[in-house]
């Protein structure tokens, strides 16, 4: 039997180009793997270290192989920097008997914006200060946008956001961004890992 | 060209290269870019804006700002009509269409305003003491003619083609206003380095700075706030908006803000909104609002024509228009002499300045310097003319009448009111200063302070080191480094006489304090006569103080009047609480962006697009949409229902299920996590199988149900109901985290990592095994009811549950979100020679209502386990969220409505939800309901409508038994024959195929 294709939930919206302005750049980041990888109790800090995590509330690591979100107390949602299909079950045998791994590389998606009005396109749906007094290369938060869940990294110094969205609210939050981003011109672009 | 009263100098906001036309009422005027619709009609001679809300009398501009009572106007034509907007704030642009309001035929000619000649009997709460009785004339005759009669004006009728956002925004310090005091305070903050935002009502910074008068650091004011404008904008540490009102101070230093981004043009500019909400977080605040000045209570006084004094200097020093030819200057202070010297300056003719003091007044020798005529102790006692004014008459303030003078403009001043409004929104209660006649702000309950005019510093000199040292204030507040201050700009101090307070002129007509509510003086003693004593009462009675100008040039004068009627002082009396909006905003502006299909984020399944292609139609349940039935060309609801119900039970269906909350467990103290959860036992489900679970809240009434899995020793993967996922998984953190901290348990949601589909009916097992091929063996030994098992399936994992809603023999088969229509297309293929047909959640509903499962419509809330026929779940050998609770007299009362099922006996006519049940249907009532119905259907295995009901006493006492479902709301009250809720294969064989 033949293998399924796997759709993604924007389907081919990241094939459109945008209206081609300079402000805003929307890129949807395709072939991740992604989990949550939780800890047992009292073996949180084993679990980091054995893992790599780290563990300052809104600070992500970021090593050559994946980036860490800590989400709550001995809890992360960790993504492969590169299509992996090994990713999950590595981390699920790295975790034995101090952790447990829920693989979840289809519940999200990821959008990446950058651009110079990046901060000023997510100041219309995001209520955190994403000042760059604040929020520098590696914040990161659970926060809603336009009222959806959002996990957000700001992958760089510049205001250059990834932004994970659940899979059922995609479009409906493509819909919201794109139109808000047409204020200041953009462009989409869709980059495969 | 753009108007006989327009002078030829002045008009700082004004471009005079640029022409605009446009149209008010019909007719055709121009102005200026930067003109505002008041002062482009006033240069026009035009002075006659509008109606008065009660009475229909003839009024102009009162203001020239957004405190403005009578301007009141409909914008715009057709679909972007808006009415009820303030001509002295609506800029204009080329093609604005204007028109008055709440007048009949024409502005100049109302029919209405024979209302004036009602108005003895109009006083005061006329409406409670006419429109009393009848009692049921209120709503279709009362309300409707009142409404007929107030100056509403007329919203377009169409949708509003225009688009809102909301944005966010963050800050040291936040300054509210851009006169002089603020343009100081955000200086001084933003030398220091801190981040501020300067926001600004009007289009242009200044306040009520005189361009013509004042001098600021040794040049002209307006030279002046350009240099300060132009070196806050190059600050990258500095926000200025302008066109932006601060209208809302909430909790925790945050701040609601409007931005008029396209107001100001005709259409917003692609892609643009019309206008943007701003939440705005402070770390400081400085409220530099500024003040309201307060017109003087004469007979006549709110005849077109005459203004606030400040008004009339704006209008010649803003927009290089005055007024009036001929004007006459009435104050109690000293600003009707400022407003003097800056007629003087622009070549308009004052004929006289009457100032109710007497003494020694500095300012008035400056002013006769210039040769103008000024009599001191000297009030208003009547305007005079038509339409607009013609002669005002003056009197001592004894009233006795001392000379008639012919004028076209009456421009007066009864004192200033500091702006208060923001600072009593954060439950602050101003204090009143009886040398300054105004409420001044107390001390602060939330992280700001006043500065300039609005803190009661009406000295230029003072309102600028008052700012300055507020935002440095402000910065040290909010733990910023000061640094090195720079200096205070200055400007010359001006020794000022005290106002003298004037609350009523003398007279006997009818003199205004609230012009937008048509209420008087009189009416304000009328009040506190019939006992309306208390400031909140008399305003809701008088309607002082409402509507859109929110009483600004009015409710200190109104206080005062109440004062005088209780013999008490002002501060005893008080005043009322001010709330926000500072200044009306449009509800479009409140919804932002969430409107329409946009109201709330939609959530799409992973298969949506299979089931649009076998022309699905959706249905929102929560945010999820899903697919309701399919109907085929030609074919009703209720045939669709009935088909795709029937031919589940006969062959077999598919339906997406993927908006179940799906949570995946993990951990050692897993199982004994989930058998504190629910209400049975948990421990014993060995690996490799579900079990159907219920949960109770804590107060005992049933929260949610689903099937849980156990995948591993350690690993579960529970279910829930679509609507309860966000609150199960809510609730079990609470548990985990609040409840149980010391179990190893770690949980998380998998709803979108899985794409789920249920494949029901006699022939699923045949499809499936057809669509897995040798993937997995589906024979009833390699997979037993209630099993569960993983495998890889087209390259993926796939869960697969032998669970069943329908009653059918049935599965649900999971595999990760991208493989979803991968999943359903084989499933499809597999089932074109079996039968397949895909279902939608009215087929679903159907299929468990003839099995009795209970569903959404039965976990309302309010009910137990046993009255669901479900008390016997409920395990004593454990303790179990809601336990004790759910053993309350009340919850286990053999009373209670338990759950039954219901036949149809007619053959015409169908069952409705929501229908209460009683024994008699002509004695139907509240007392007689024996229970409810809950959710009905059309059965197709039964063969007539049946439904699910709670019903007092419950099959034990009614079985069998002749009930009316009566539902007033469709005027029926069908017989029902009380059955079991099990209507369908109640022995379950059929769970095997």
């Amino acid at each position: 039997m033949a293998d399924f294709a796997a759709i993604h939930p924007l389907g081919d919206l990241d094939q459109l180009q945008g209206d081609g302005g300079e402000g805003i750049s929307l890129t949807v980041v395709h072939g991740f793997q992604s989990a949550q990888v939780f800890a047992v109790s009292g073996k949180e800090s084993a679990l980091a270290n054995k893992l790599k995590l780290g563990t300052t509330p809104g600070v992500a690591t970021d090593s050559r192989t994946m980036t860490a979100l800590p989400v709550s107390p001995g809890q992360w949602m960790v993504f492969s920097k590169k299509q992996d299909g090994a990713f999950v079950s590595m981390l699920a045998k790295k975790s034995n008997g101090l952790g447990h791994v829920s693989e979840q590389s289809d519940s999200r998606i990821c959008v990446r914006v950058s651009g110079p009005q990046a901060r000023e396109l997510m100041s219309r749906g995001c209520r955190l200060d994403l000042h760059k007094s604040k929020a520098g290369k590696g914040f990161c938060a659970q926060t809603p946008t336009a009222q959806v869940g959002v996990l957000l990294h700001q992958v760089d110094d510049a205001a250059v956001y990834d932004l994970y969205v659940y899979s059922g609210f995609a479009r409906s939050f493509w819909h919201w961004i794109t139109h808000t981003a047409e204020q200041f011109g953009y462009r989409v672009n869709s980059l495969r890992l | 060209m753009t108007g006989i009263n327009r002078l030829s100098m002045g008009g700082t906001r004004i471009n005079r290269s640029k022409q605009i036309n446009f149209t008010f009422d019909g007719k055709s005027y121009s102005g200026f870019e930067g003109d505002t619709l008041a002062s482009a009609l006033l240069a026009h001679g035009v002075t006659l804006m509008g109606r008065s809300f009660k009475y229909h009398r003839p009024r102009g501009c009162l203001t020239a700002g957004s405190e403005e009572p009578n301007a009141i106007v409909e914008l715009r034509i057709g679909v972007r009509r808006e009415p009820n907007t303030r001509a002295t704030i609506a800029e204009l642009y080329d093609g604005l269409e204007a028109s008055s309001q709440n007048r009949w035929p024409s502005l100049k000619f109302d029919v209405q305003s024979v209302n004036q000649l009602l108005s003895p009997w109009l006083t005061a709460g006329f409406y409670y003491k006419t429109f009393m009785w009848p009692a049921k004339f209120w709503e279709p005759i009362y309300e409707k003619i009142i409404r007929r009669s107030a100056g509403l004006g007329r919203a377009a009728v169409e949708a509003d083609p225009d688009t809102y956002e909301h944005s966010h925004a963050h800050c040291d310090v936040l300054v509210v206003g851009a006169g002089p005091a603020g343009l100081a305070a955000a200086l001084s903050a933003a030398h220091t380095g801190a981040r501020v935002m300067l926001m600004e009502e009007q289009a242009a910074a200044g306040g009520m700075v005189s361009t013509l008068l004042d001098e600021i650091d040794g040049m002209p004011a307006s030279e002046w706030v350009d240099s300060a404008m132009a070196e806050l904008a190059a600050m990258s540490n500095v926000t200025i908006m302008t066109r932006t009102t601060v209208f809302g101070y909430y909790d925790h230093n945050v701040l609601a803000a409007l931005e008029r981004v396209n107001d100001h043009v005709s259409t917003p500019q692609e892609n643009q909104p019309r206008q943007r909400m701003w939440t705005i977080r402070a770390k400081e605040v400085v409220l530099a609002c500024g003040s309201h000045e307060r017109a003087l209570t004469f007979d006549n006084n709110d005849m077109p024509g005459v203004m606030l004094s400040c008004a009339v200097r704006a209008f010649v020093e803003r927009f290089g228009v005055t007024p009036g030819k001929r004007v006459v200057i009435c104050t109690n202070n000293d600003d009707g002499y400022k407003t003097a010297l800056a007629l003087n300056m622009a070549g308009v003719d004052v004929a006289l300045v009457a100032d109710a003091r007497i003494g020694s007044i500095p300012a008035a020798n400056e002013v006769r310097a210039k040769g103008i005529r000024v009599e001191t102790g000297m009030l208003p006692q009547k305007a005079h003319g038509a339409h607009t004014t013609s002669a005002l008459s003056l009197q001592r303030a004894d009233g006795s009448f001392v000379e008639k003078i012919d004028c076209d403009c009456i421009a007066v001043s009864g004192g200033y009111s500091p702006d208060v409004h923001l600072v009593s929104q954060t439950g602050v209660a101003p204090l009143w200063d009886d040398e300054l006649l105004g409420f001044v702000p107390d001390i602060p309950k939330r992280r700001e302070r006043s500065a300039g005019a609005g803190k009661g510093s009406f000295n230029l000199s003072a309102c600028l080191t008052d700012g300055h040292d507020a935002g440095l204030d402000a910065v040290k507040a909010a733990g910023l480094k000061s640094g090195k201050a720079s200096a205070a700009p200055k400007a010359s101090r001006v020794e000022m006489t005290p106002p003298l307070a004037v609350w009523r002129c003398p007279g006997n007509g009818k003199a205004f304090v609230d012009f937008q509510n048509d209420v008087t003086a009189k009416d304000i003693h009328l009040a506190h006569q019939e006992g309306f004593k208390s400031v909140e009462h008399a305003k809701r009675y008088t309607t002082l103080g409402m509507a859109t100008d929110q009483g600004k040039t009015s409710n200190v004068t109104g206080i005062a009047l109440l004062a005088t009627a209780r013999g008490e002082a002002i501060p005893d009396v008080g005043t009322t609480r001010f709330r926000p909006p500072y200044s009306p905003v449009a509800i479009g502006a409140f919804a932002g962006h969430e409107r329409g299909m946009e109201f709330q984020p939609v959530r799409r399944t992973a298969i949506h697009e299979c089931g649009e292609k076998l022309g699905a139609v959706f249905v929102e349940t929560g945010q999820w949409l899903r697919p309701q039935y399919y109907p085929k060309p030609g074919e009703g609801v209720m045939e669709a229902i009935y088909r795709e119900s029937k031919q589940v039970r006969e062959t077999a269906g598919i339906c997406d299920v993927s908006t179940l909350g799906k949570i995946e467990i993990f951990g050692e103290d897993a199982g004994e996590f989930l058998n504190r959860l629910y209400i049975n036992g948990w421990k014993m489900l060995a690996p490799g199988k579900a079990r159907y679970g219920l949960m109770l809240r804590e107060d005992g009434y049933v929260f949610d149900d689903g099937t849980t899995s156990r995948l591993a020793d350690d690993h579960y993967f529970m279910t829930t109901t679509t609507a309860n996922a966000a609150r199960v998984l809510a609730h079990m953190e609470h548990a985990s985290q609040v409840l149980w901290p010391d179990l190893d348990v770690q949980f998380c949601s998998a709803t979108e990592q899985w794409c789920g589909v249920a494949v029901a009916g006699p022939n699923a097992r045949k499809i499936l095994q057809a669509a897995f091929y040798d993937d997995l063996d589906m024979s009833d030994e390699a997979l037993p009811f209630m099993g569960v098992r993983t495998f890889t399936w087209g390259g993926t994992t796939a869960r697969i549950f032998r669970i069943s809603f329908s009653g059918e023999l049935a599965f649900e088969v999971n595999v990760p979100w991208s493989m979803g229509e991968g999943m359903w297309n084989a499933i499809w293929e597999a089932g074109q020679d079996h039968g397949l047909i895909p279902y939608g959640t009215e087929a679903l509903s159907v299929l468990r209502i003839e099995k009795g499962h209970v569903a959404g419509n039965e976990l309302d809330g309010r009910t137990t386990a046993a009255d669901m026929g479900l008390g016997k779940m409920m395990s004593y050998k454990k303790p179990f969220i809601g336990q004790k609770m759910a053993a309350r007299e009340g919850m286990v009362d053999a009373g209670r409505a338990t759950l039954v099922g219901l036949k149809l006996k007619e053959t015409e006519g169908r069952l409705r939800g929501g229908a209460h049940l009683v024994v008699d249907k002509d004695n139907a009532n509240a007392e007689t309901s024996l229970g409810w119905v809950t959710s009905v259907c059309y059965s197709p295995a039964v063969g007539c409508w049946i439904g699910l009901a709670y019903l007092k006493g419950g099959l034990g006492k009614f079985e069998g038994q002749t009930l009316y479902a009566v539902n007033p709301l469709y005027d029926e009250a069908p017989a029902v024959e009380v059955c079991s809720a099990h209507f369908f294969d109640p022995k379950g064989e059929r769970l095997n195929g």
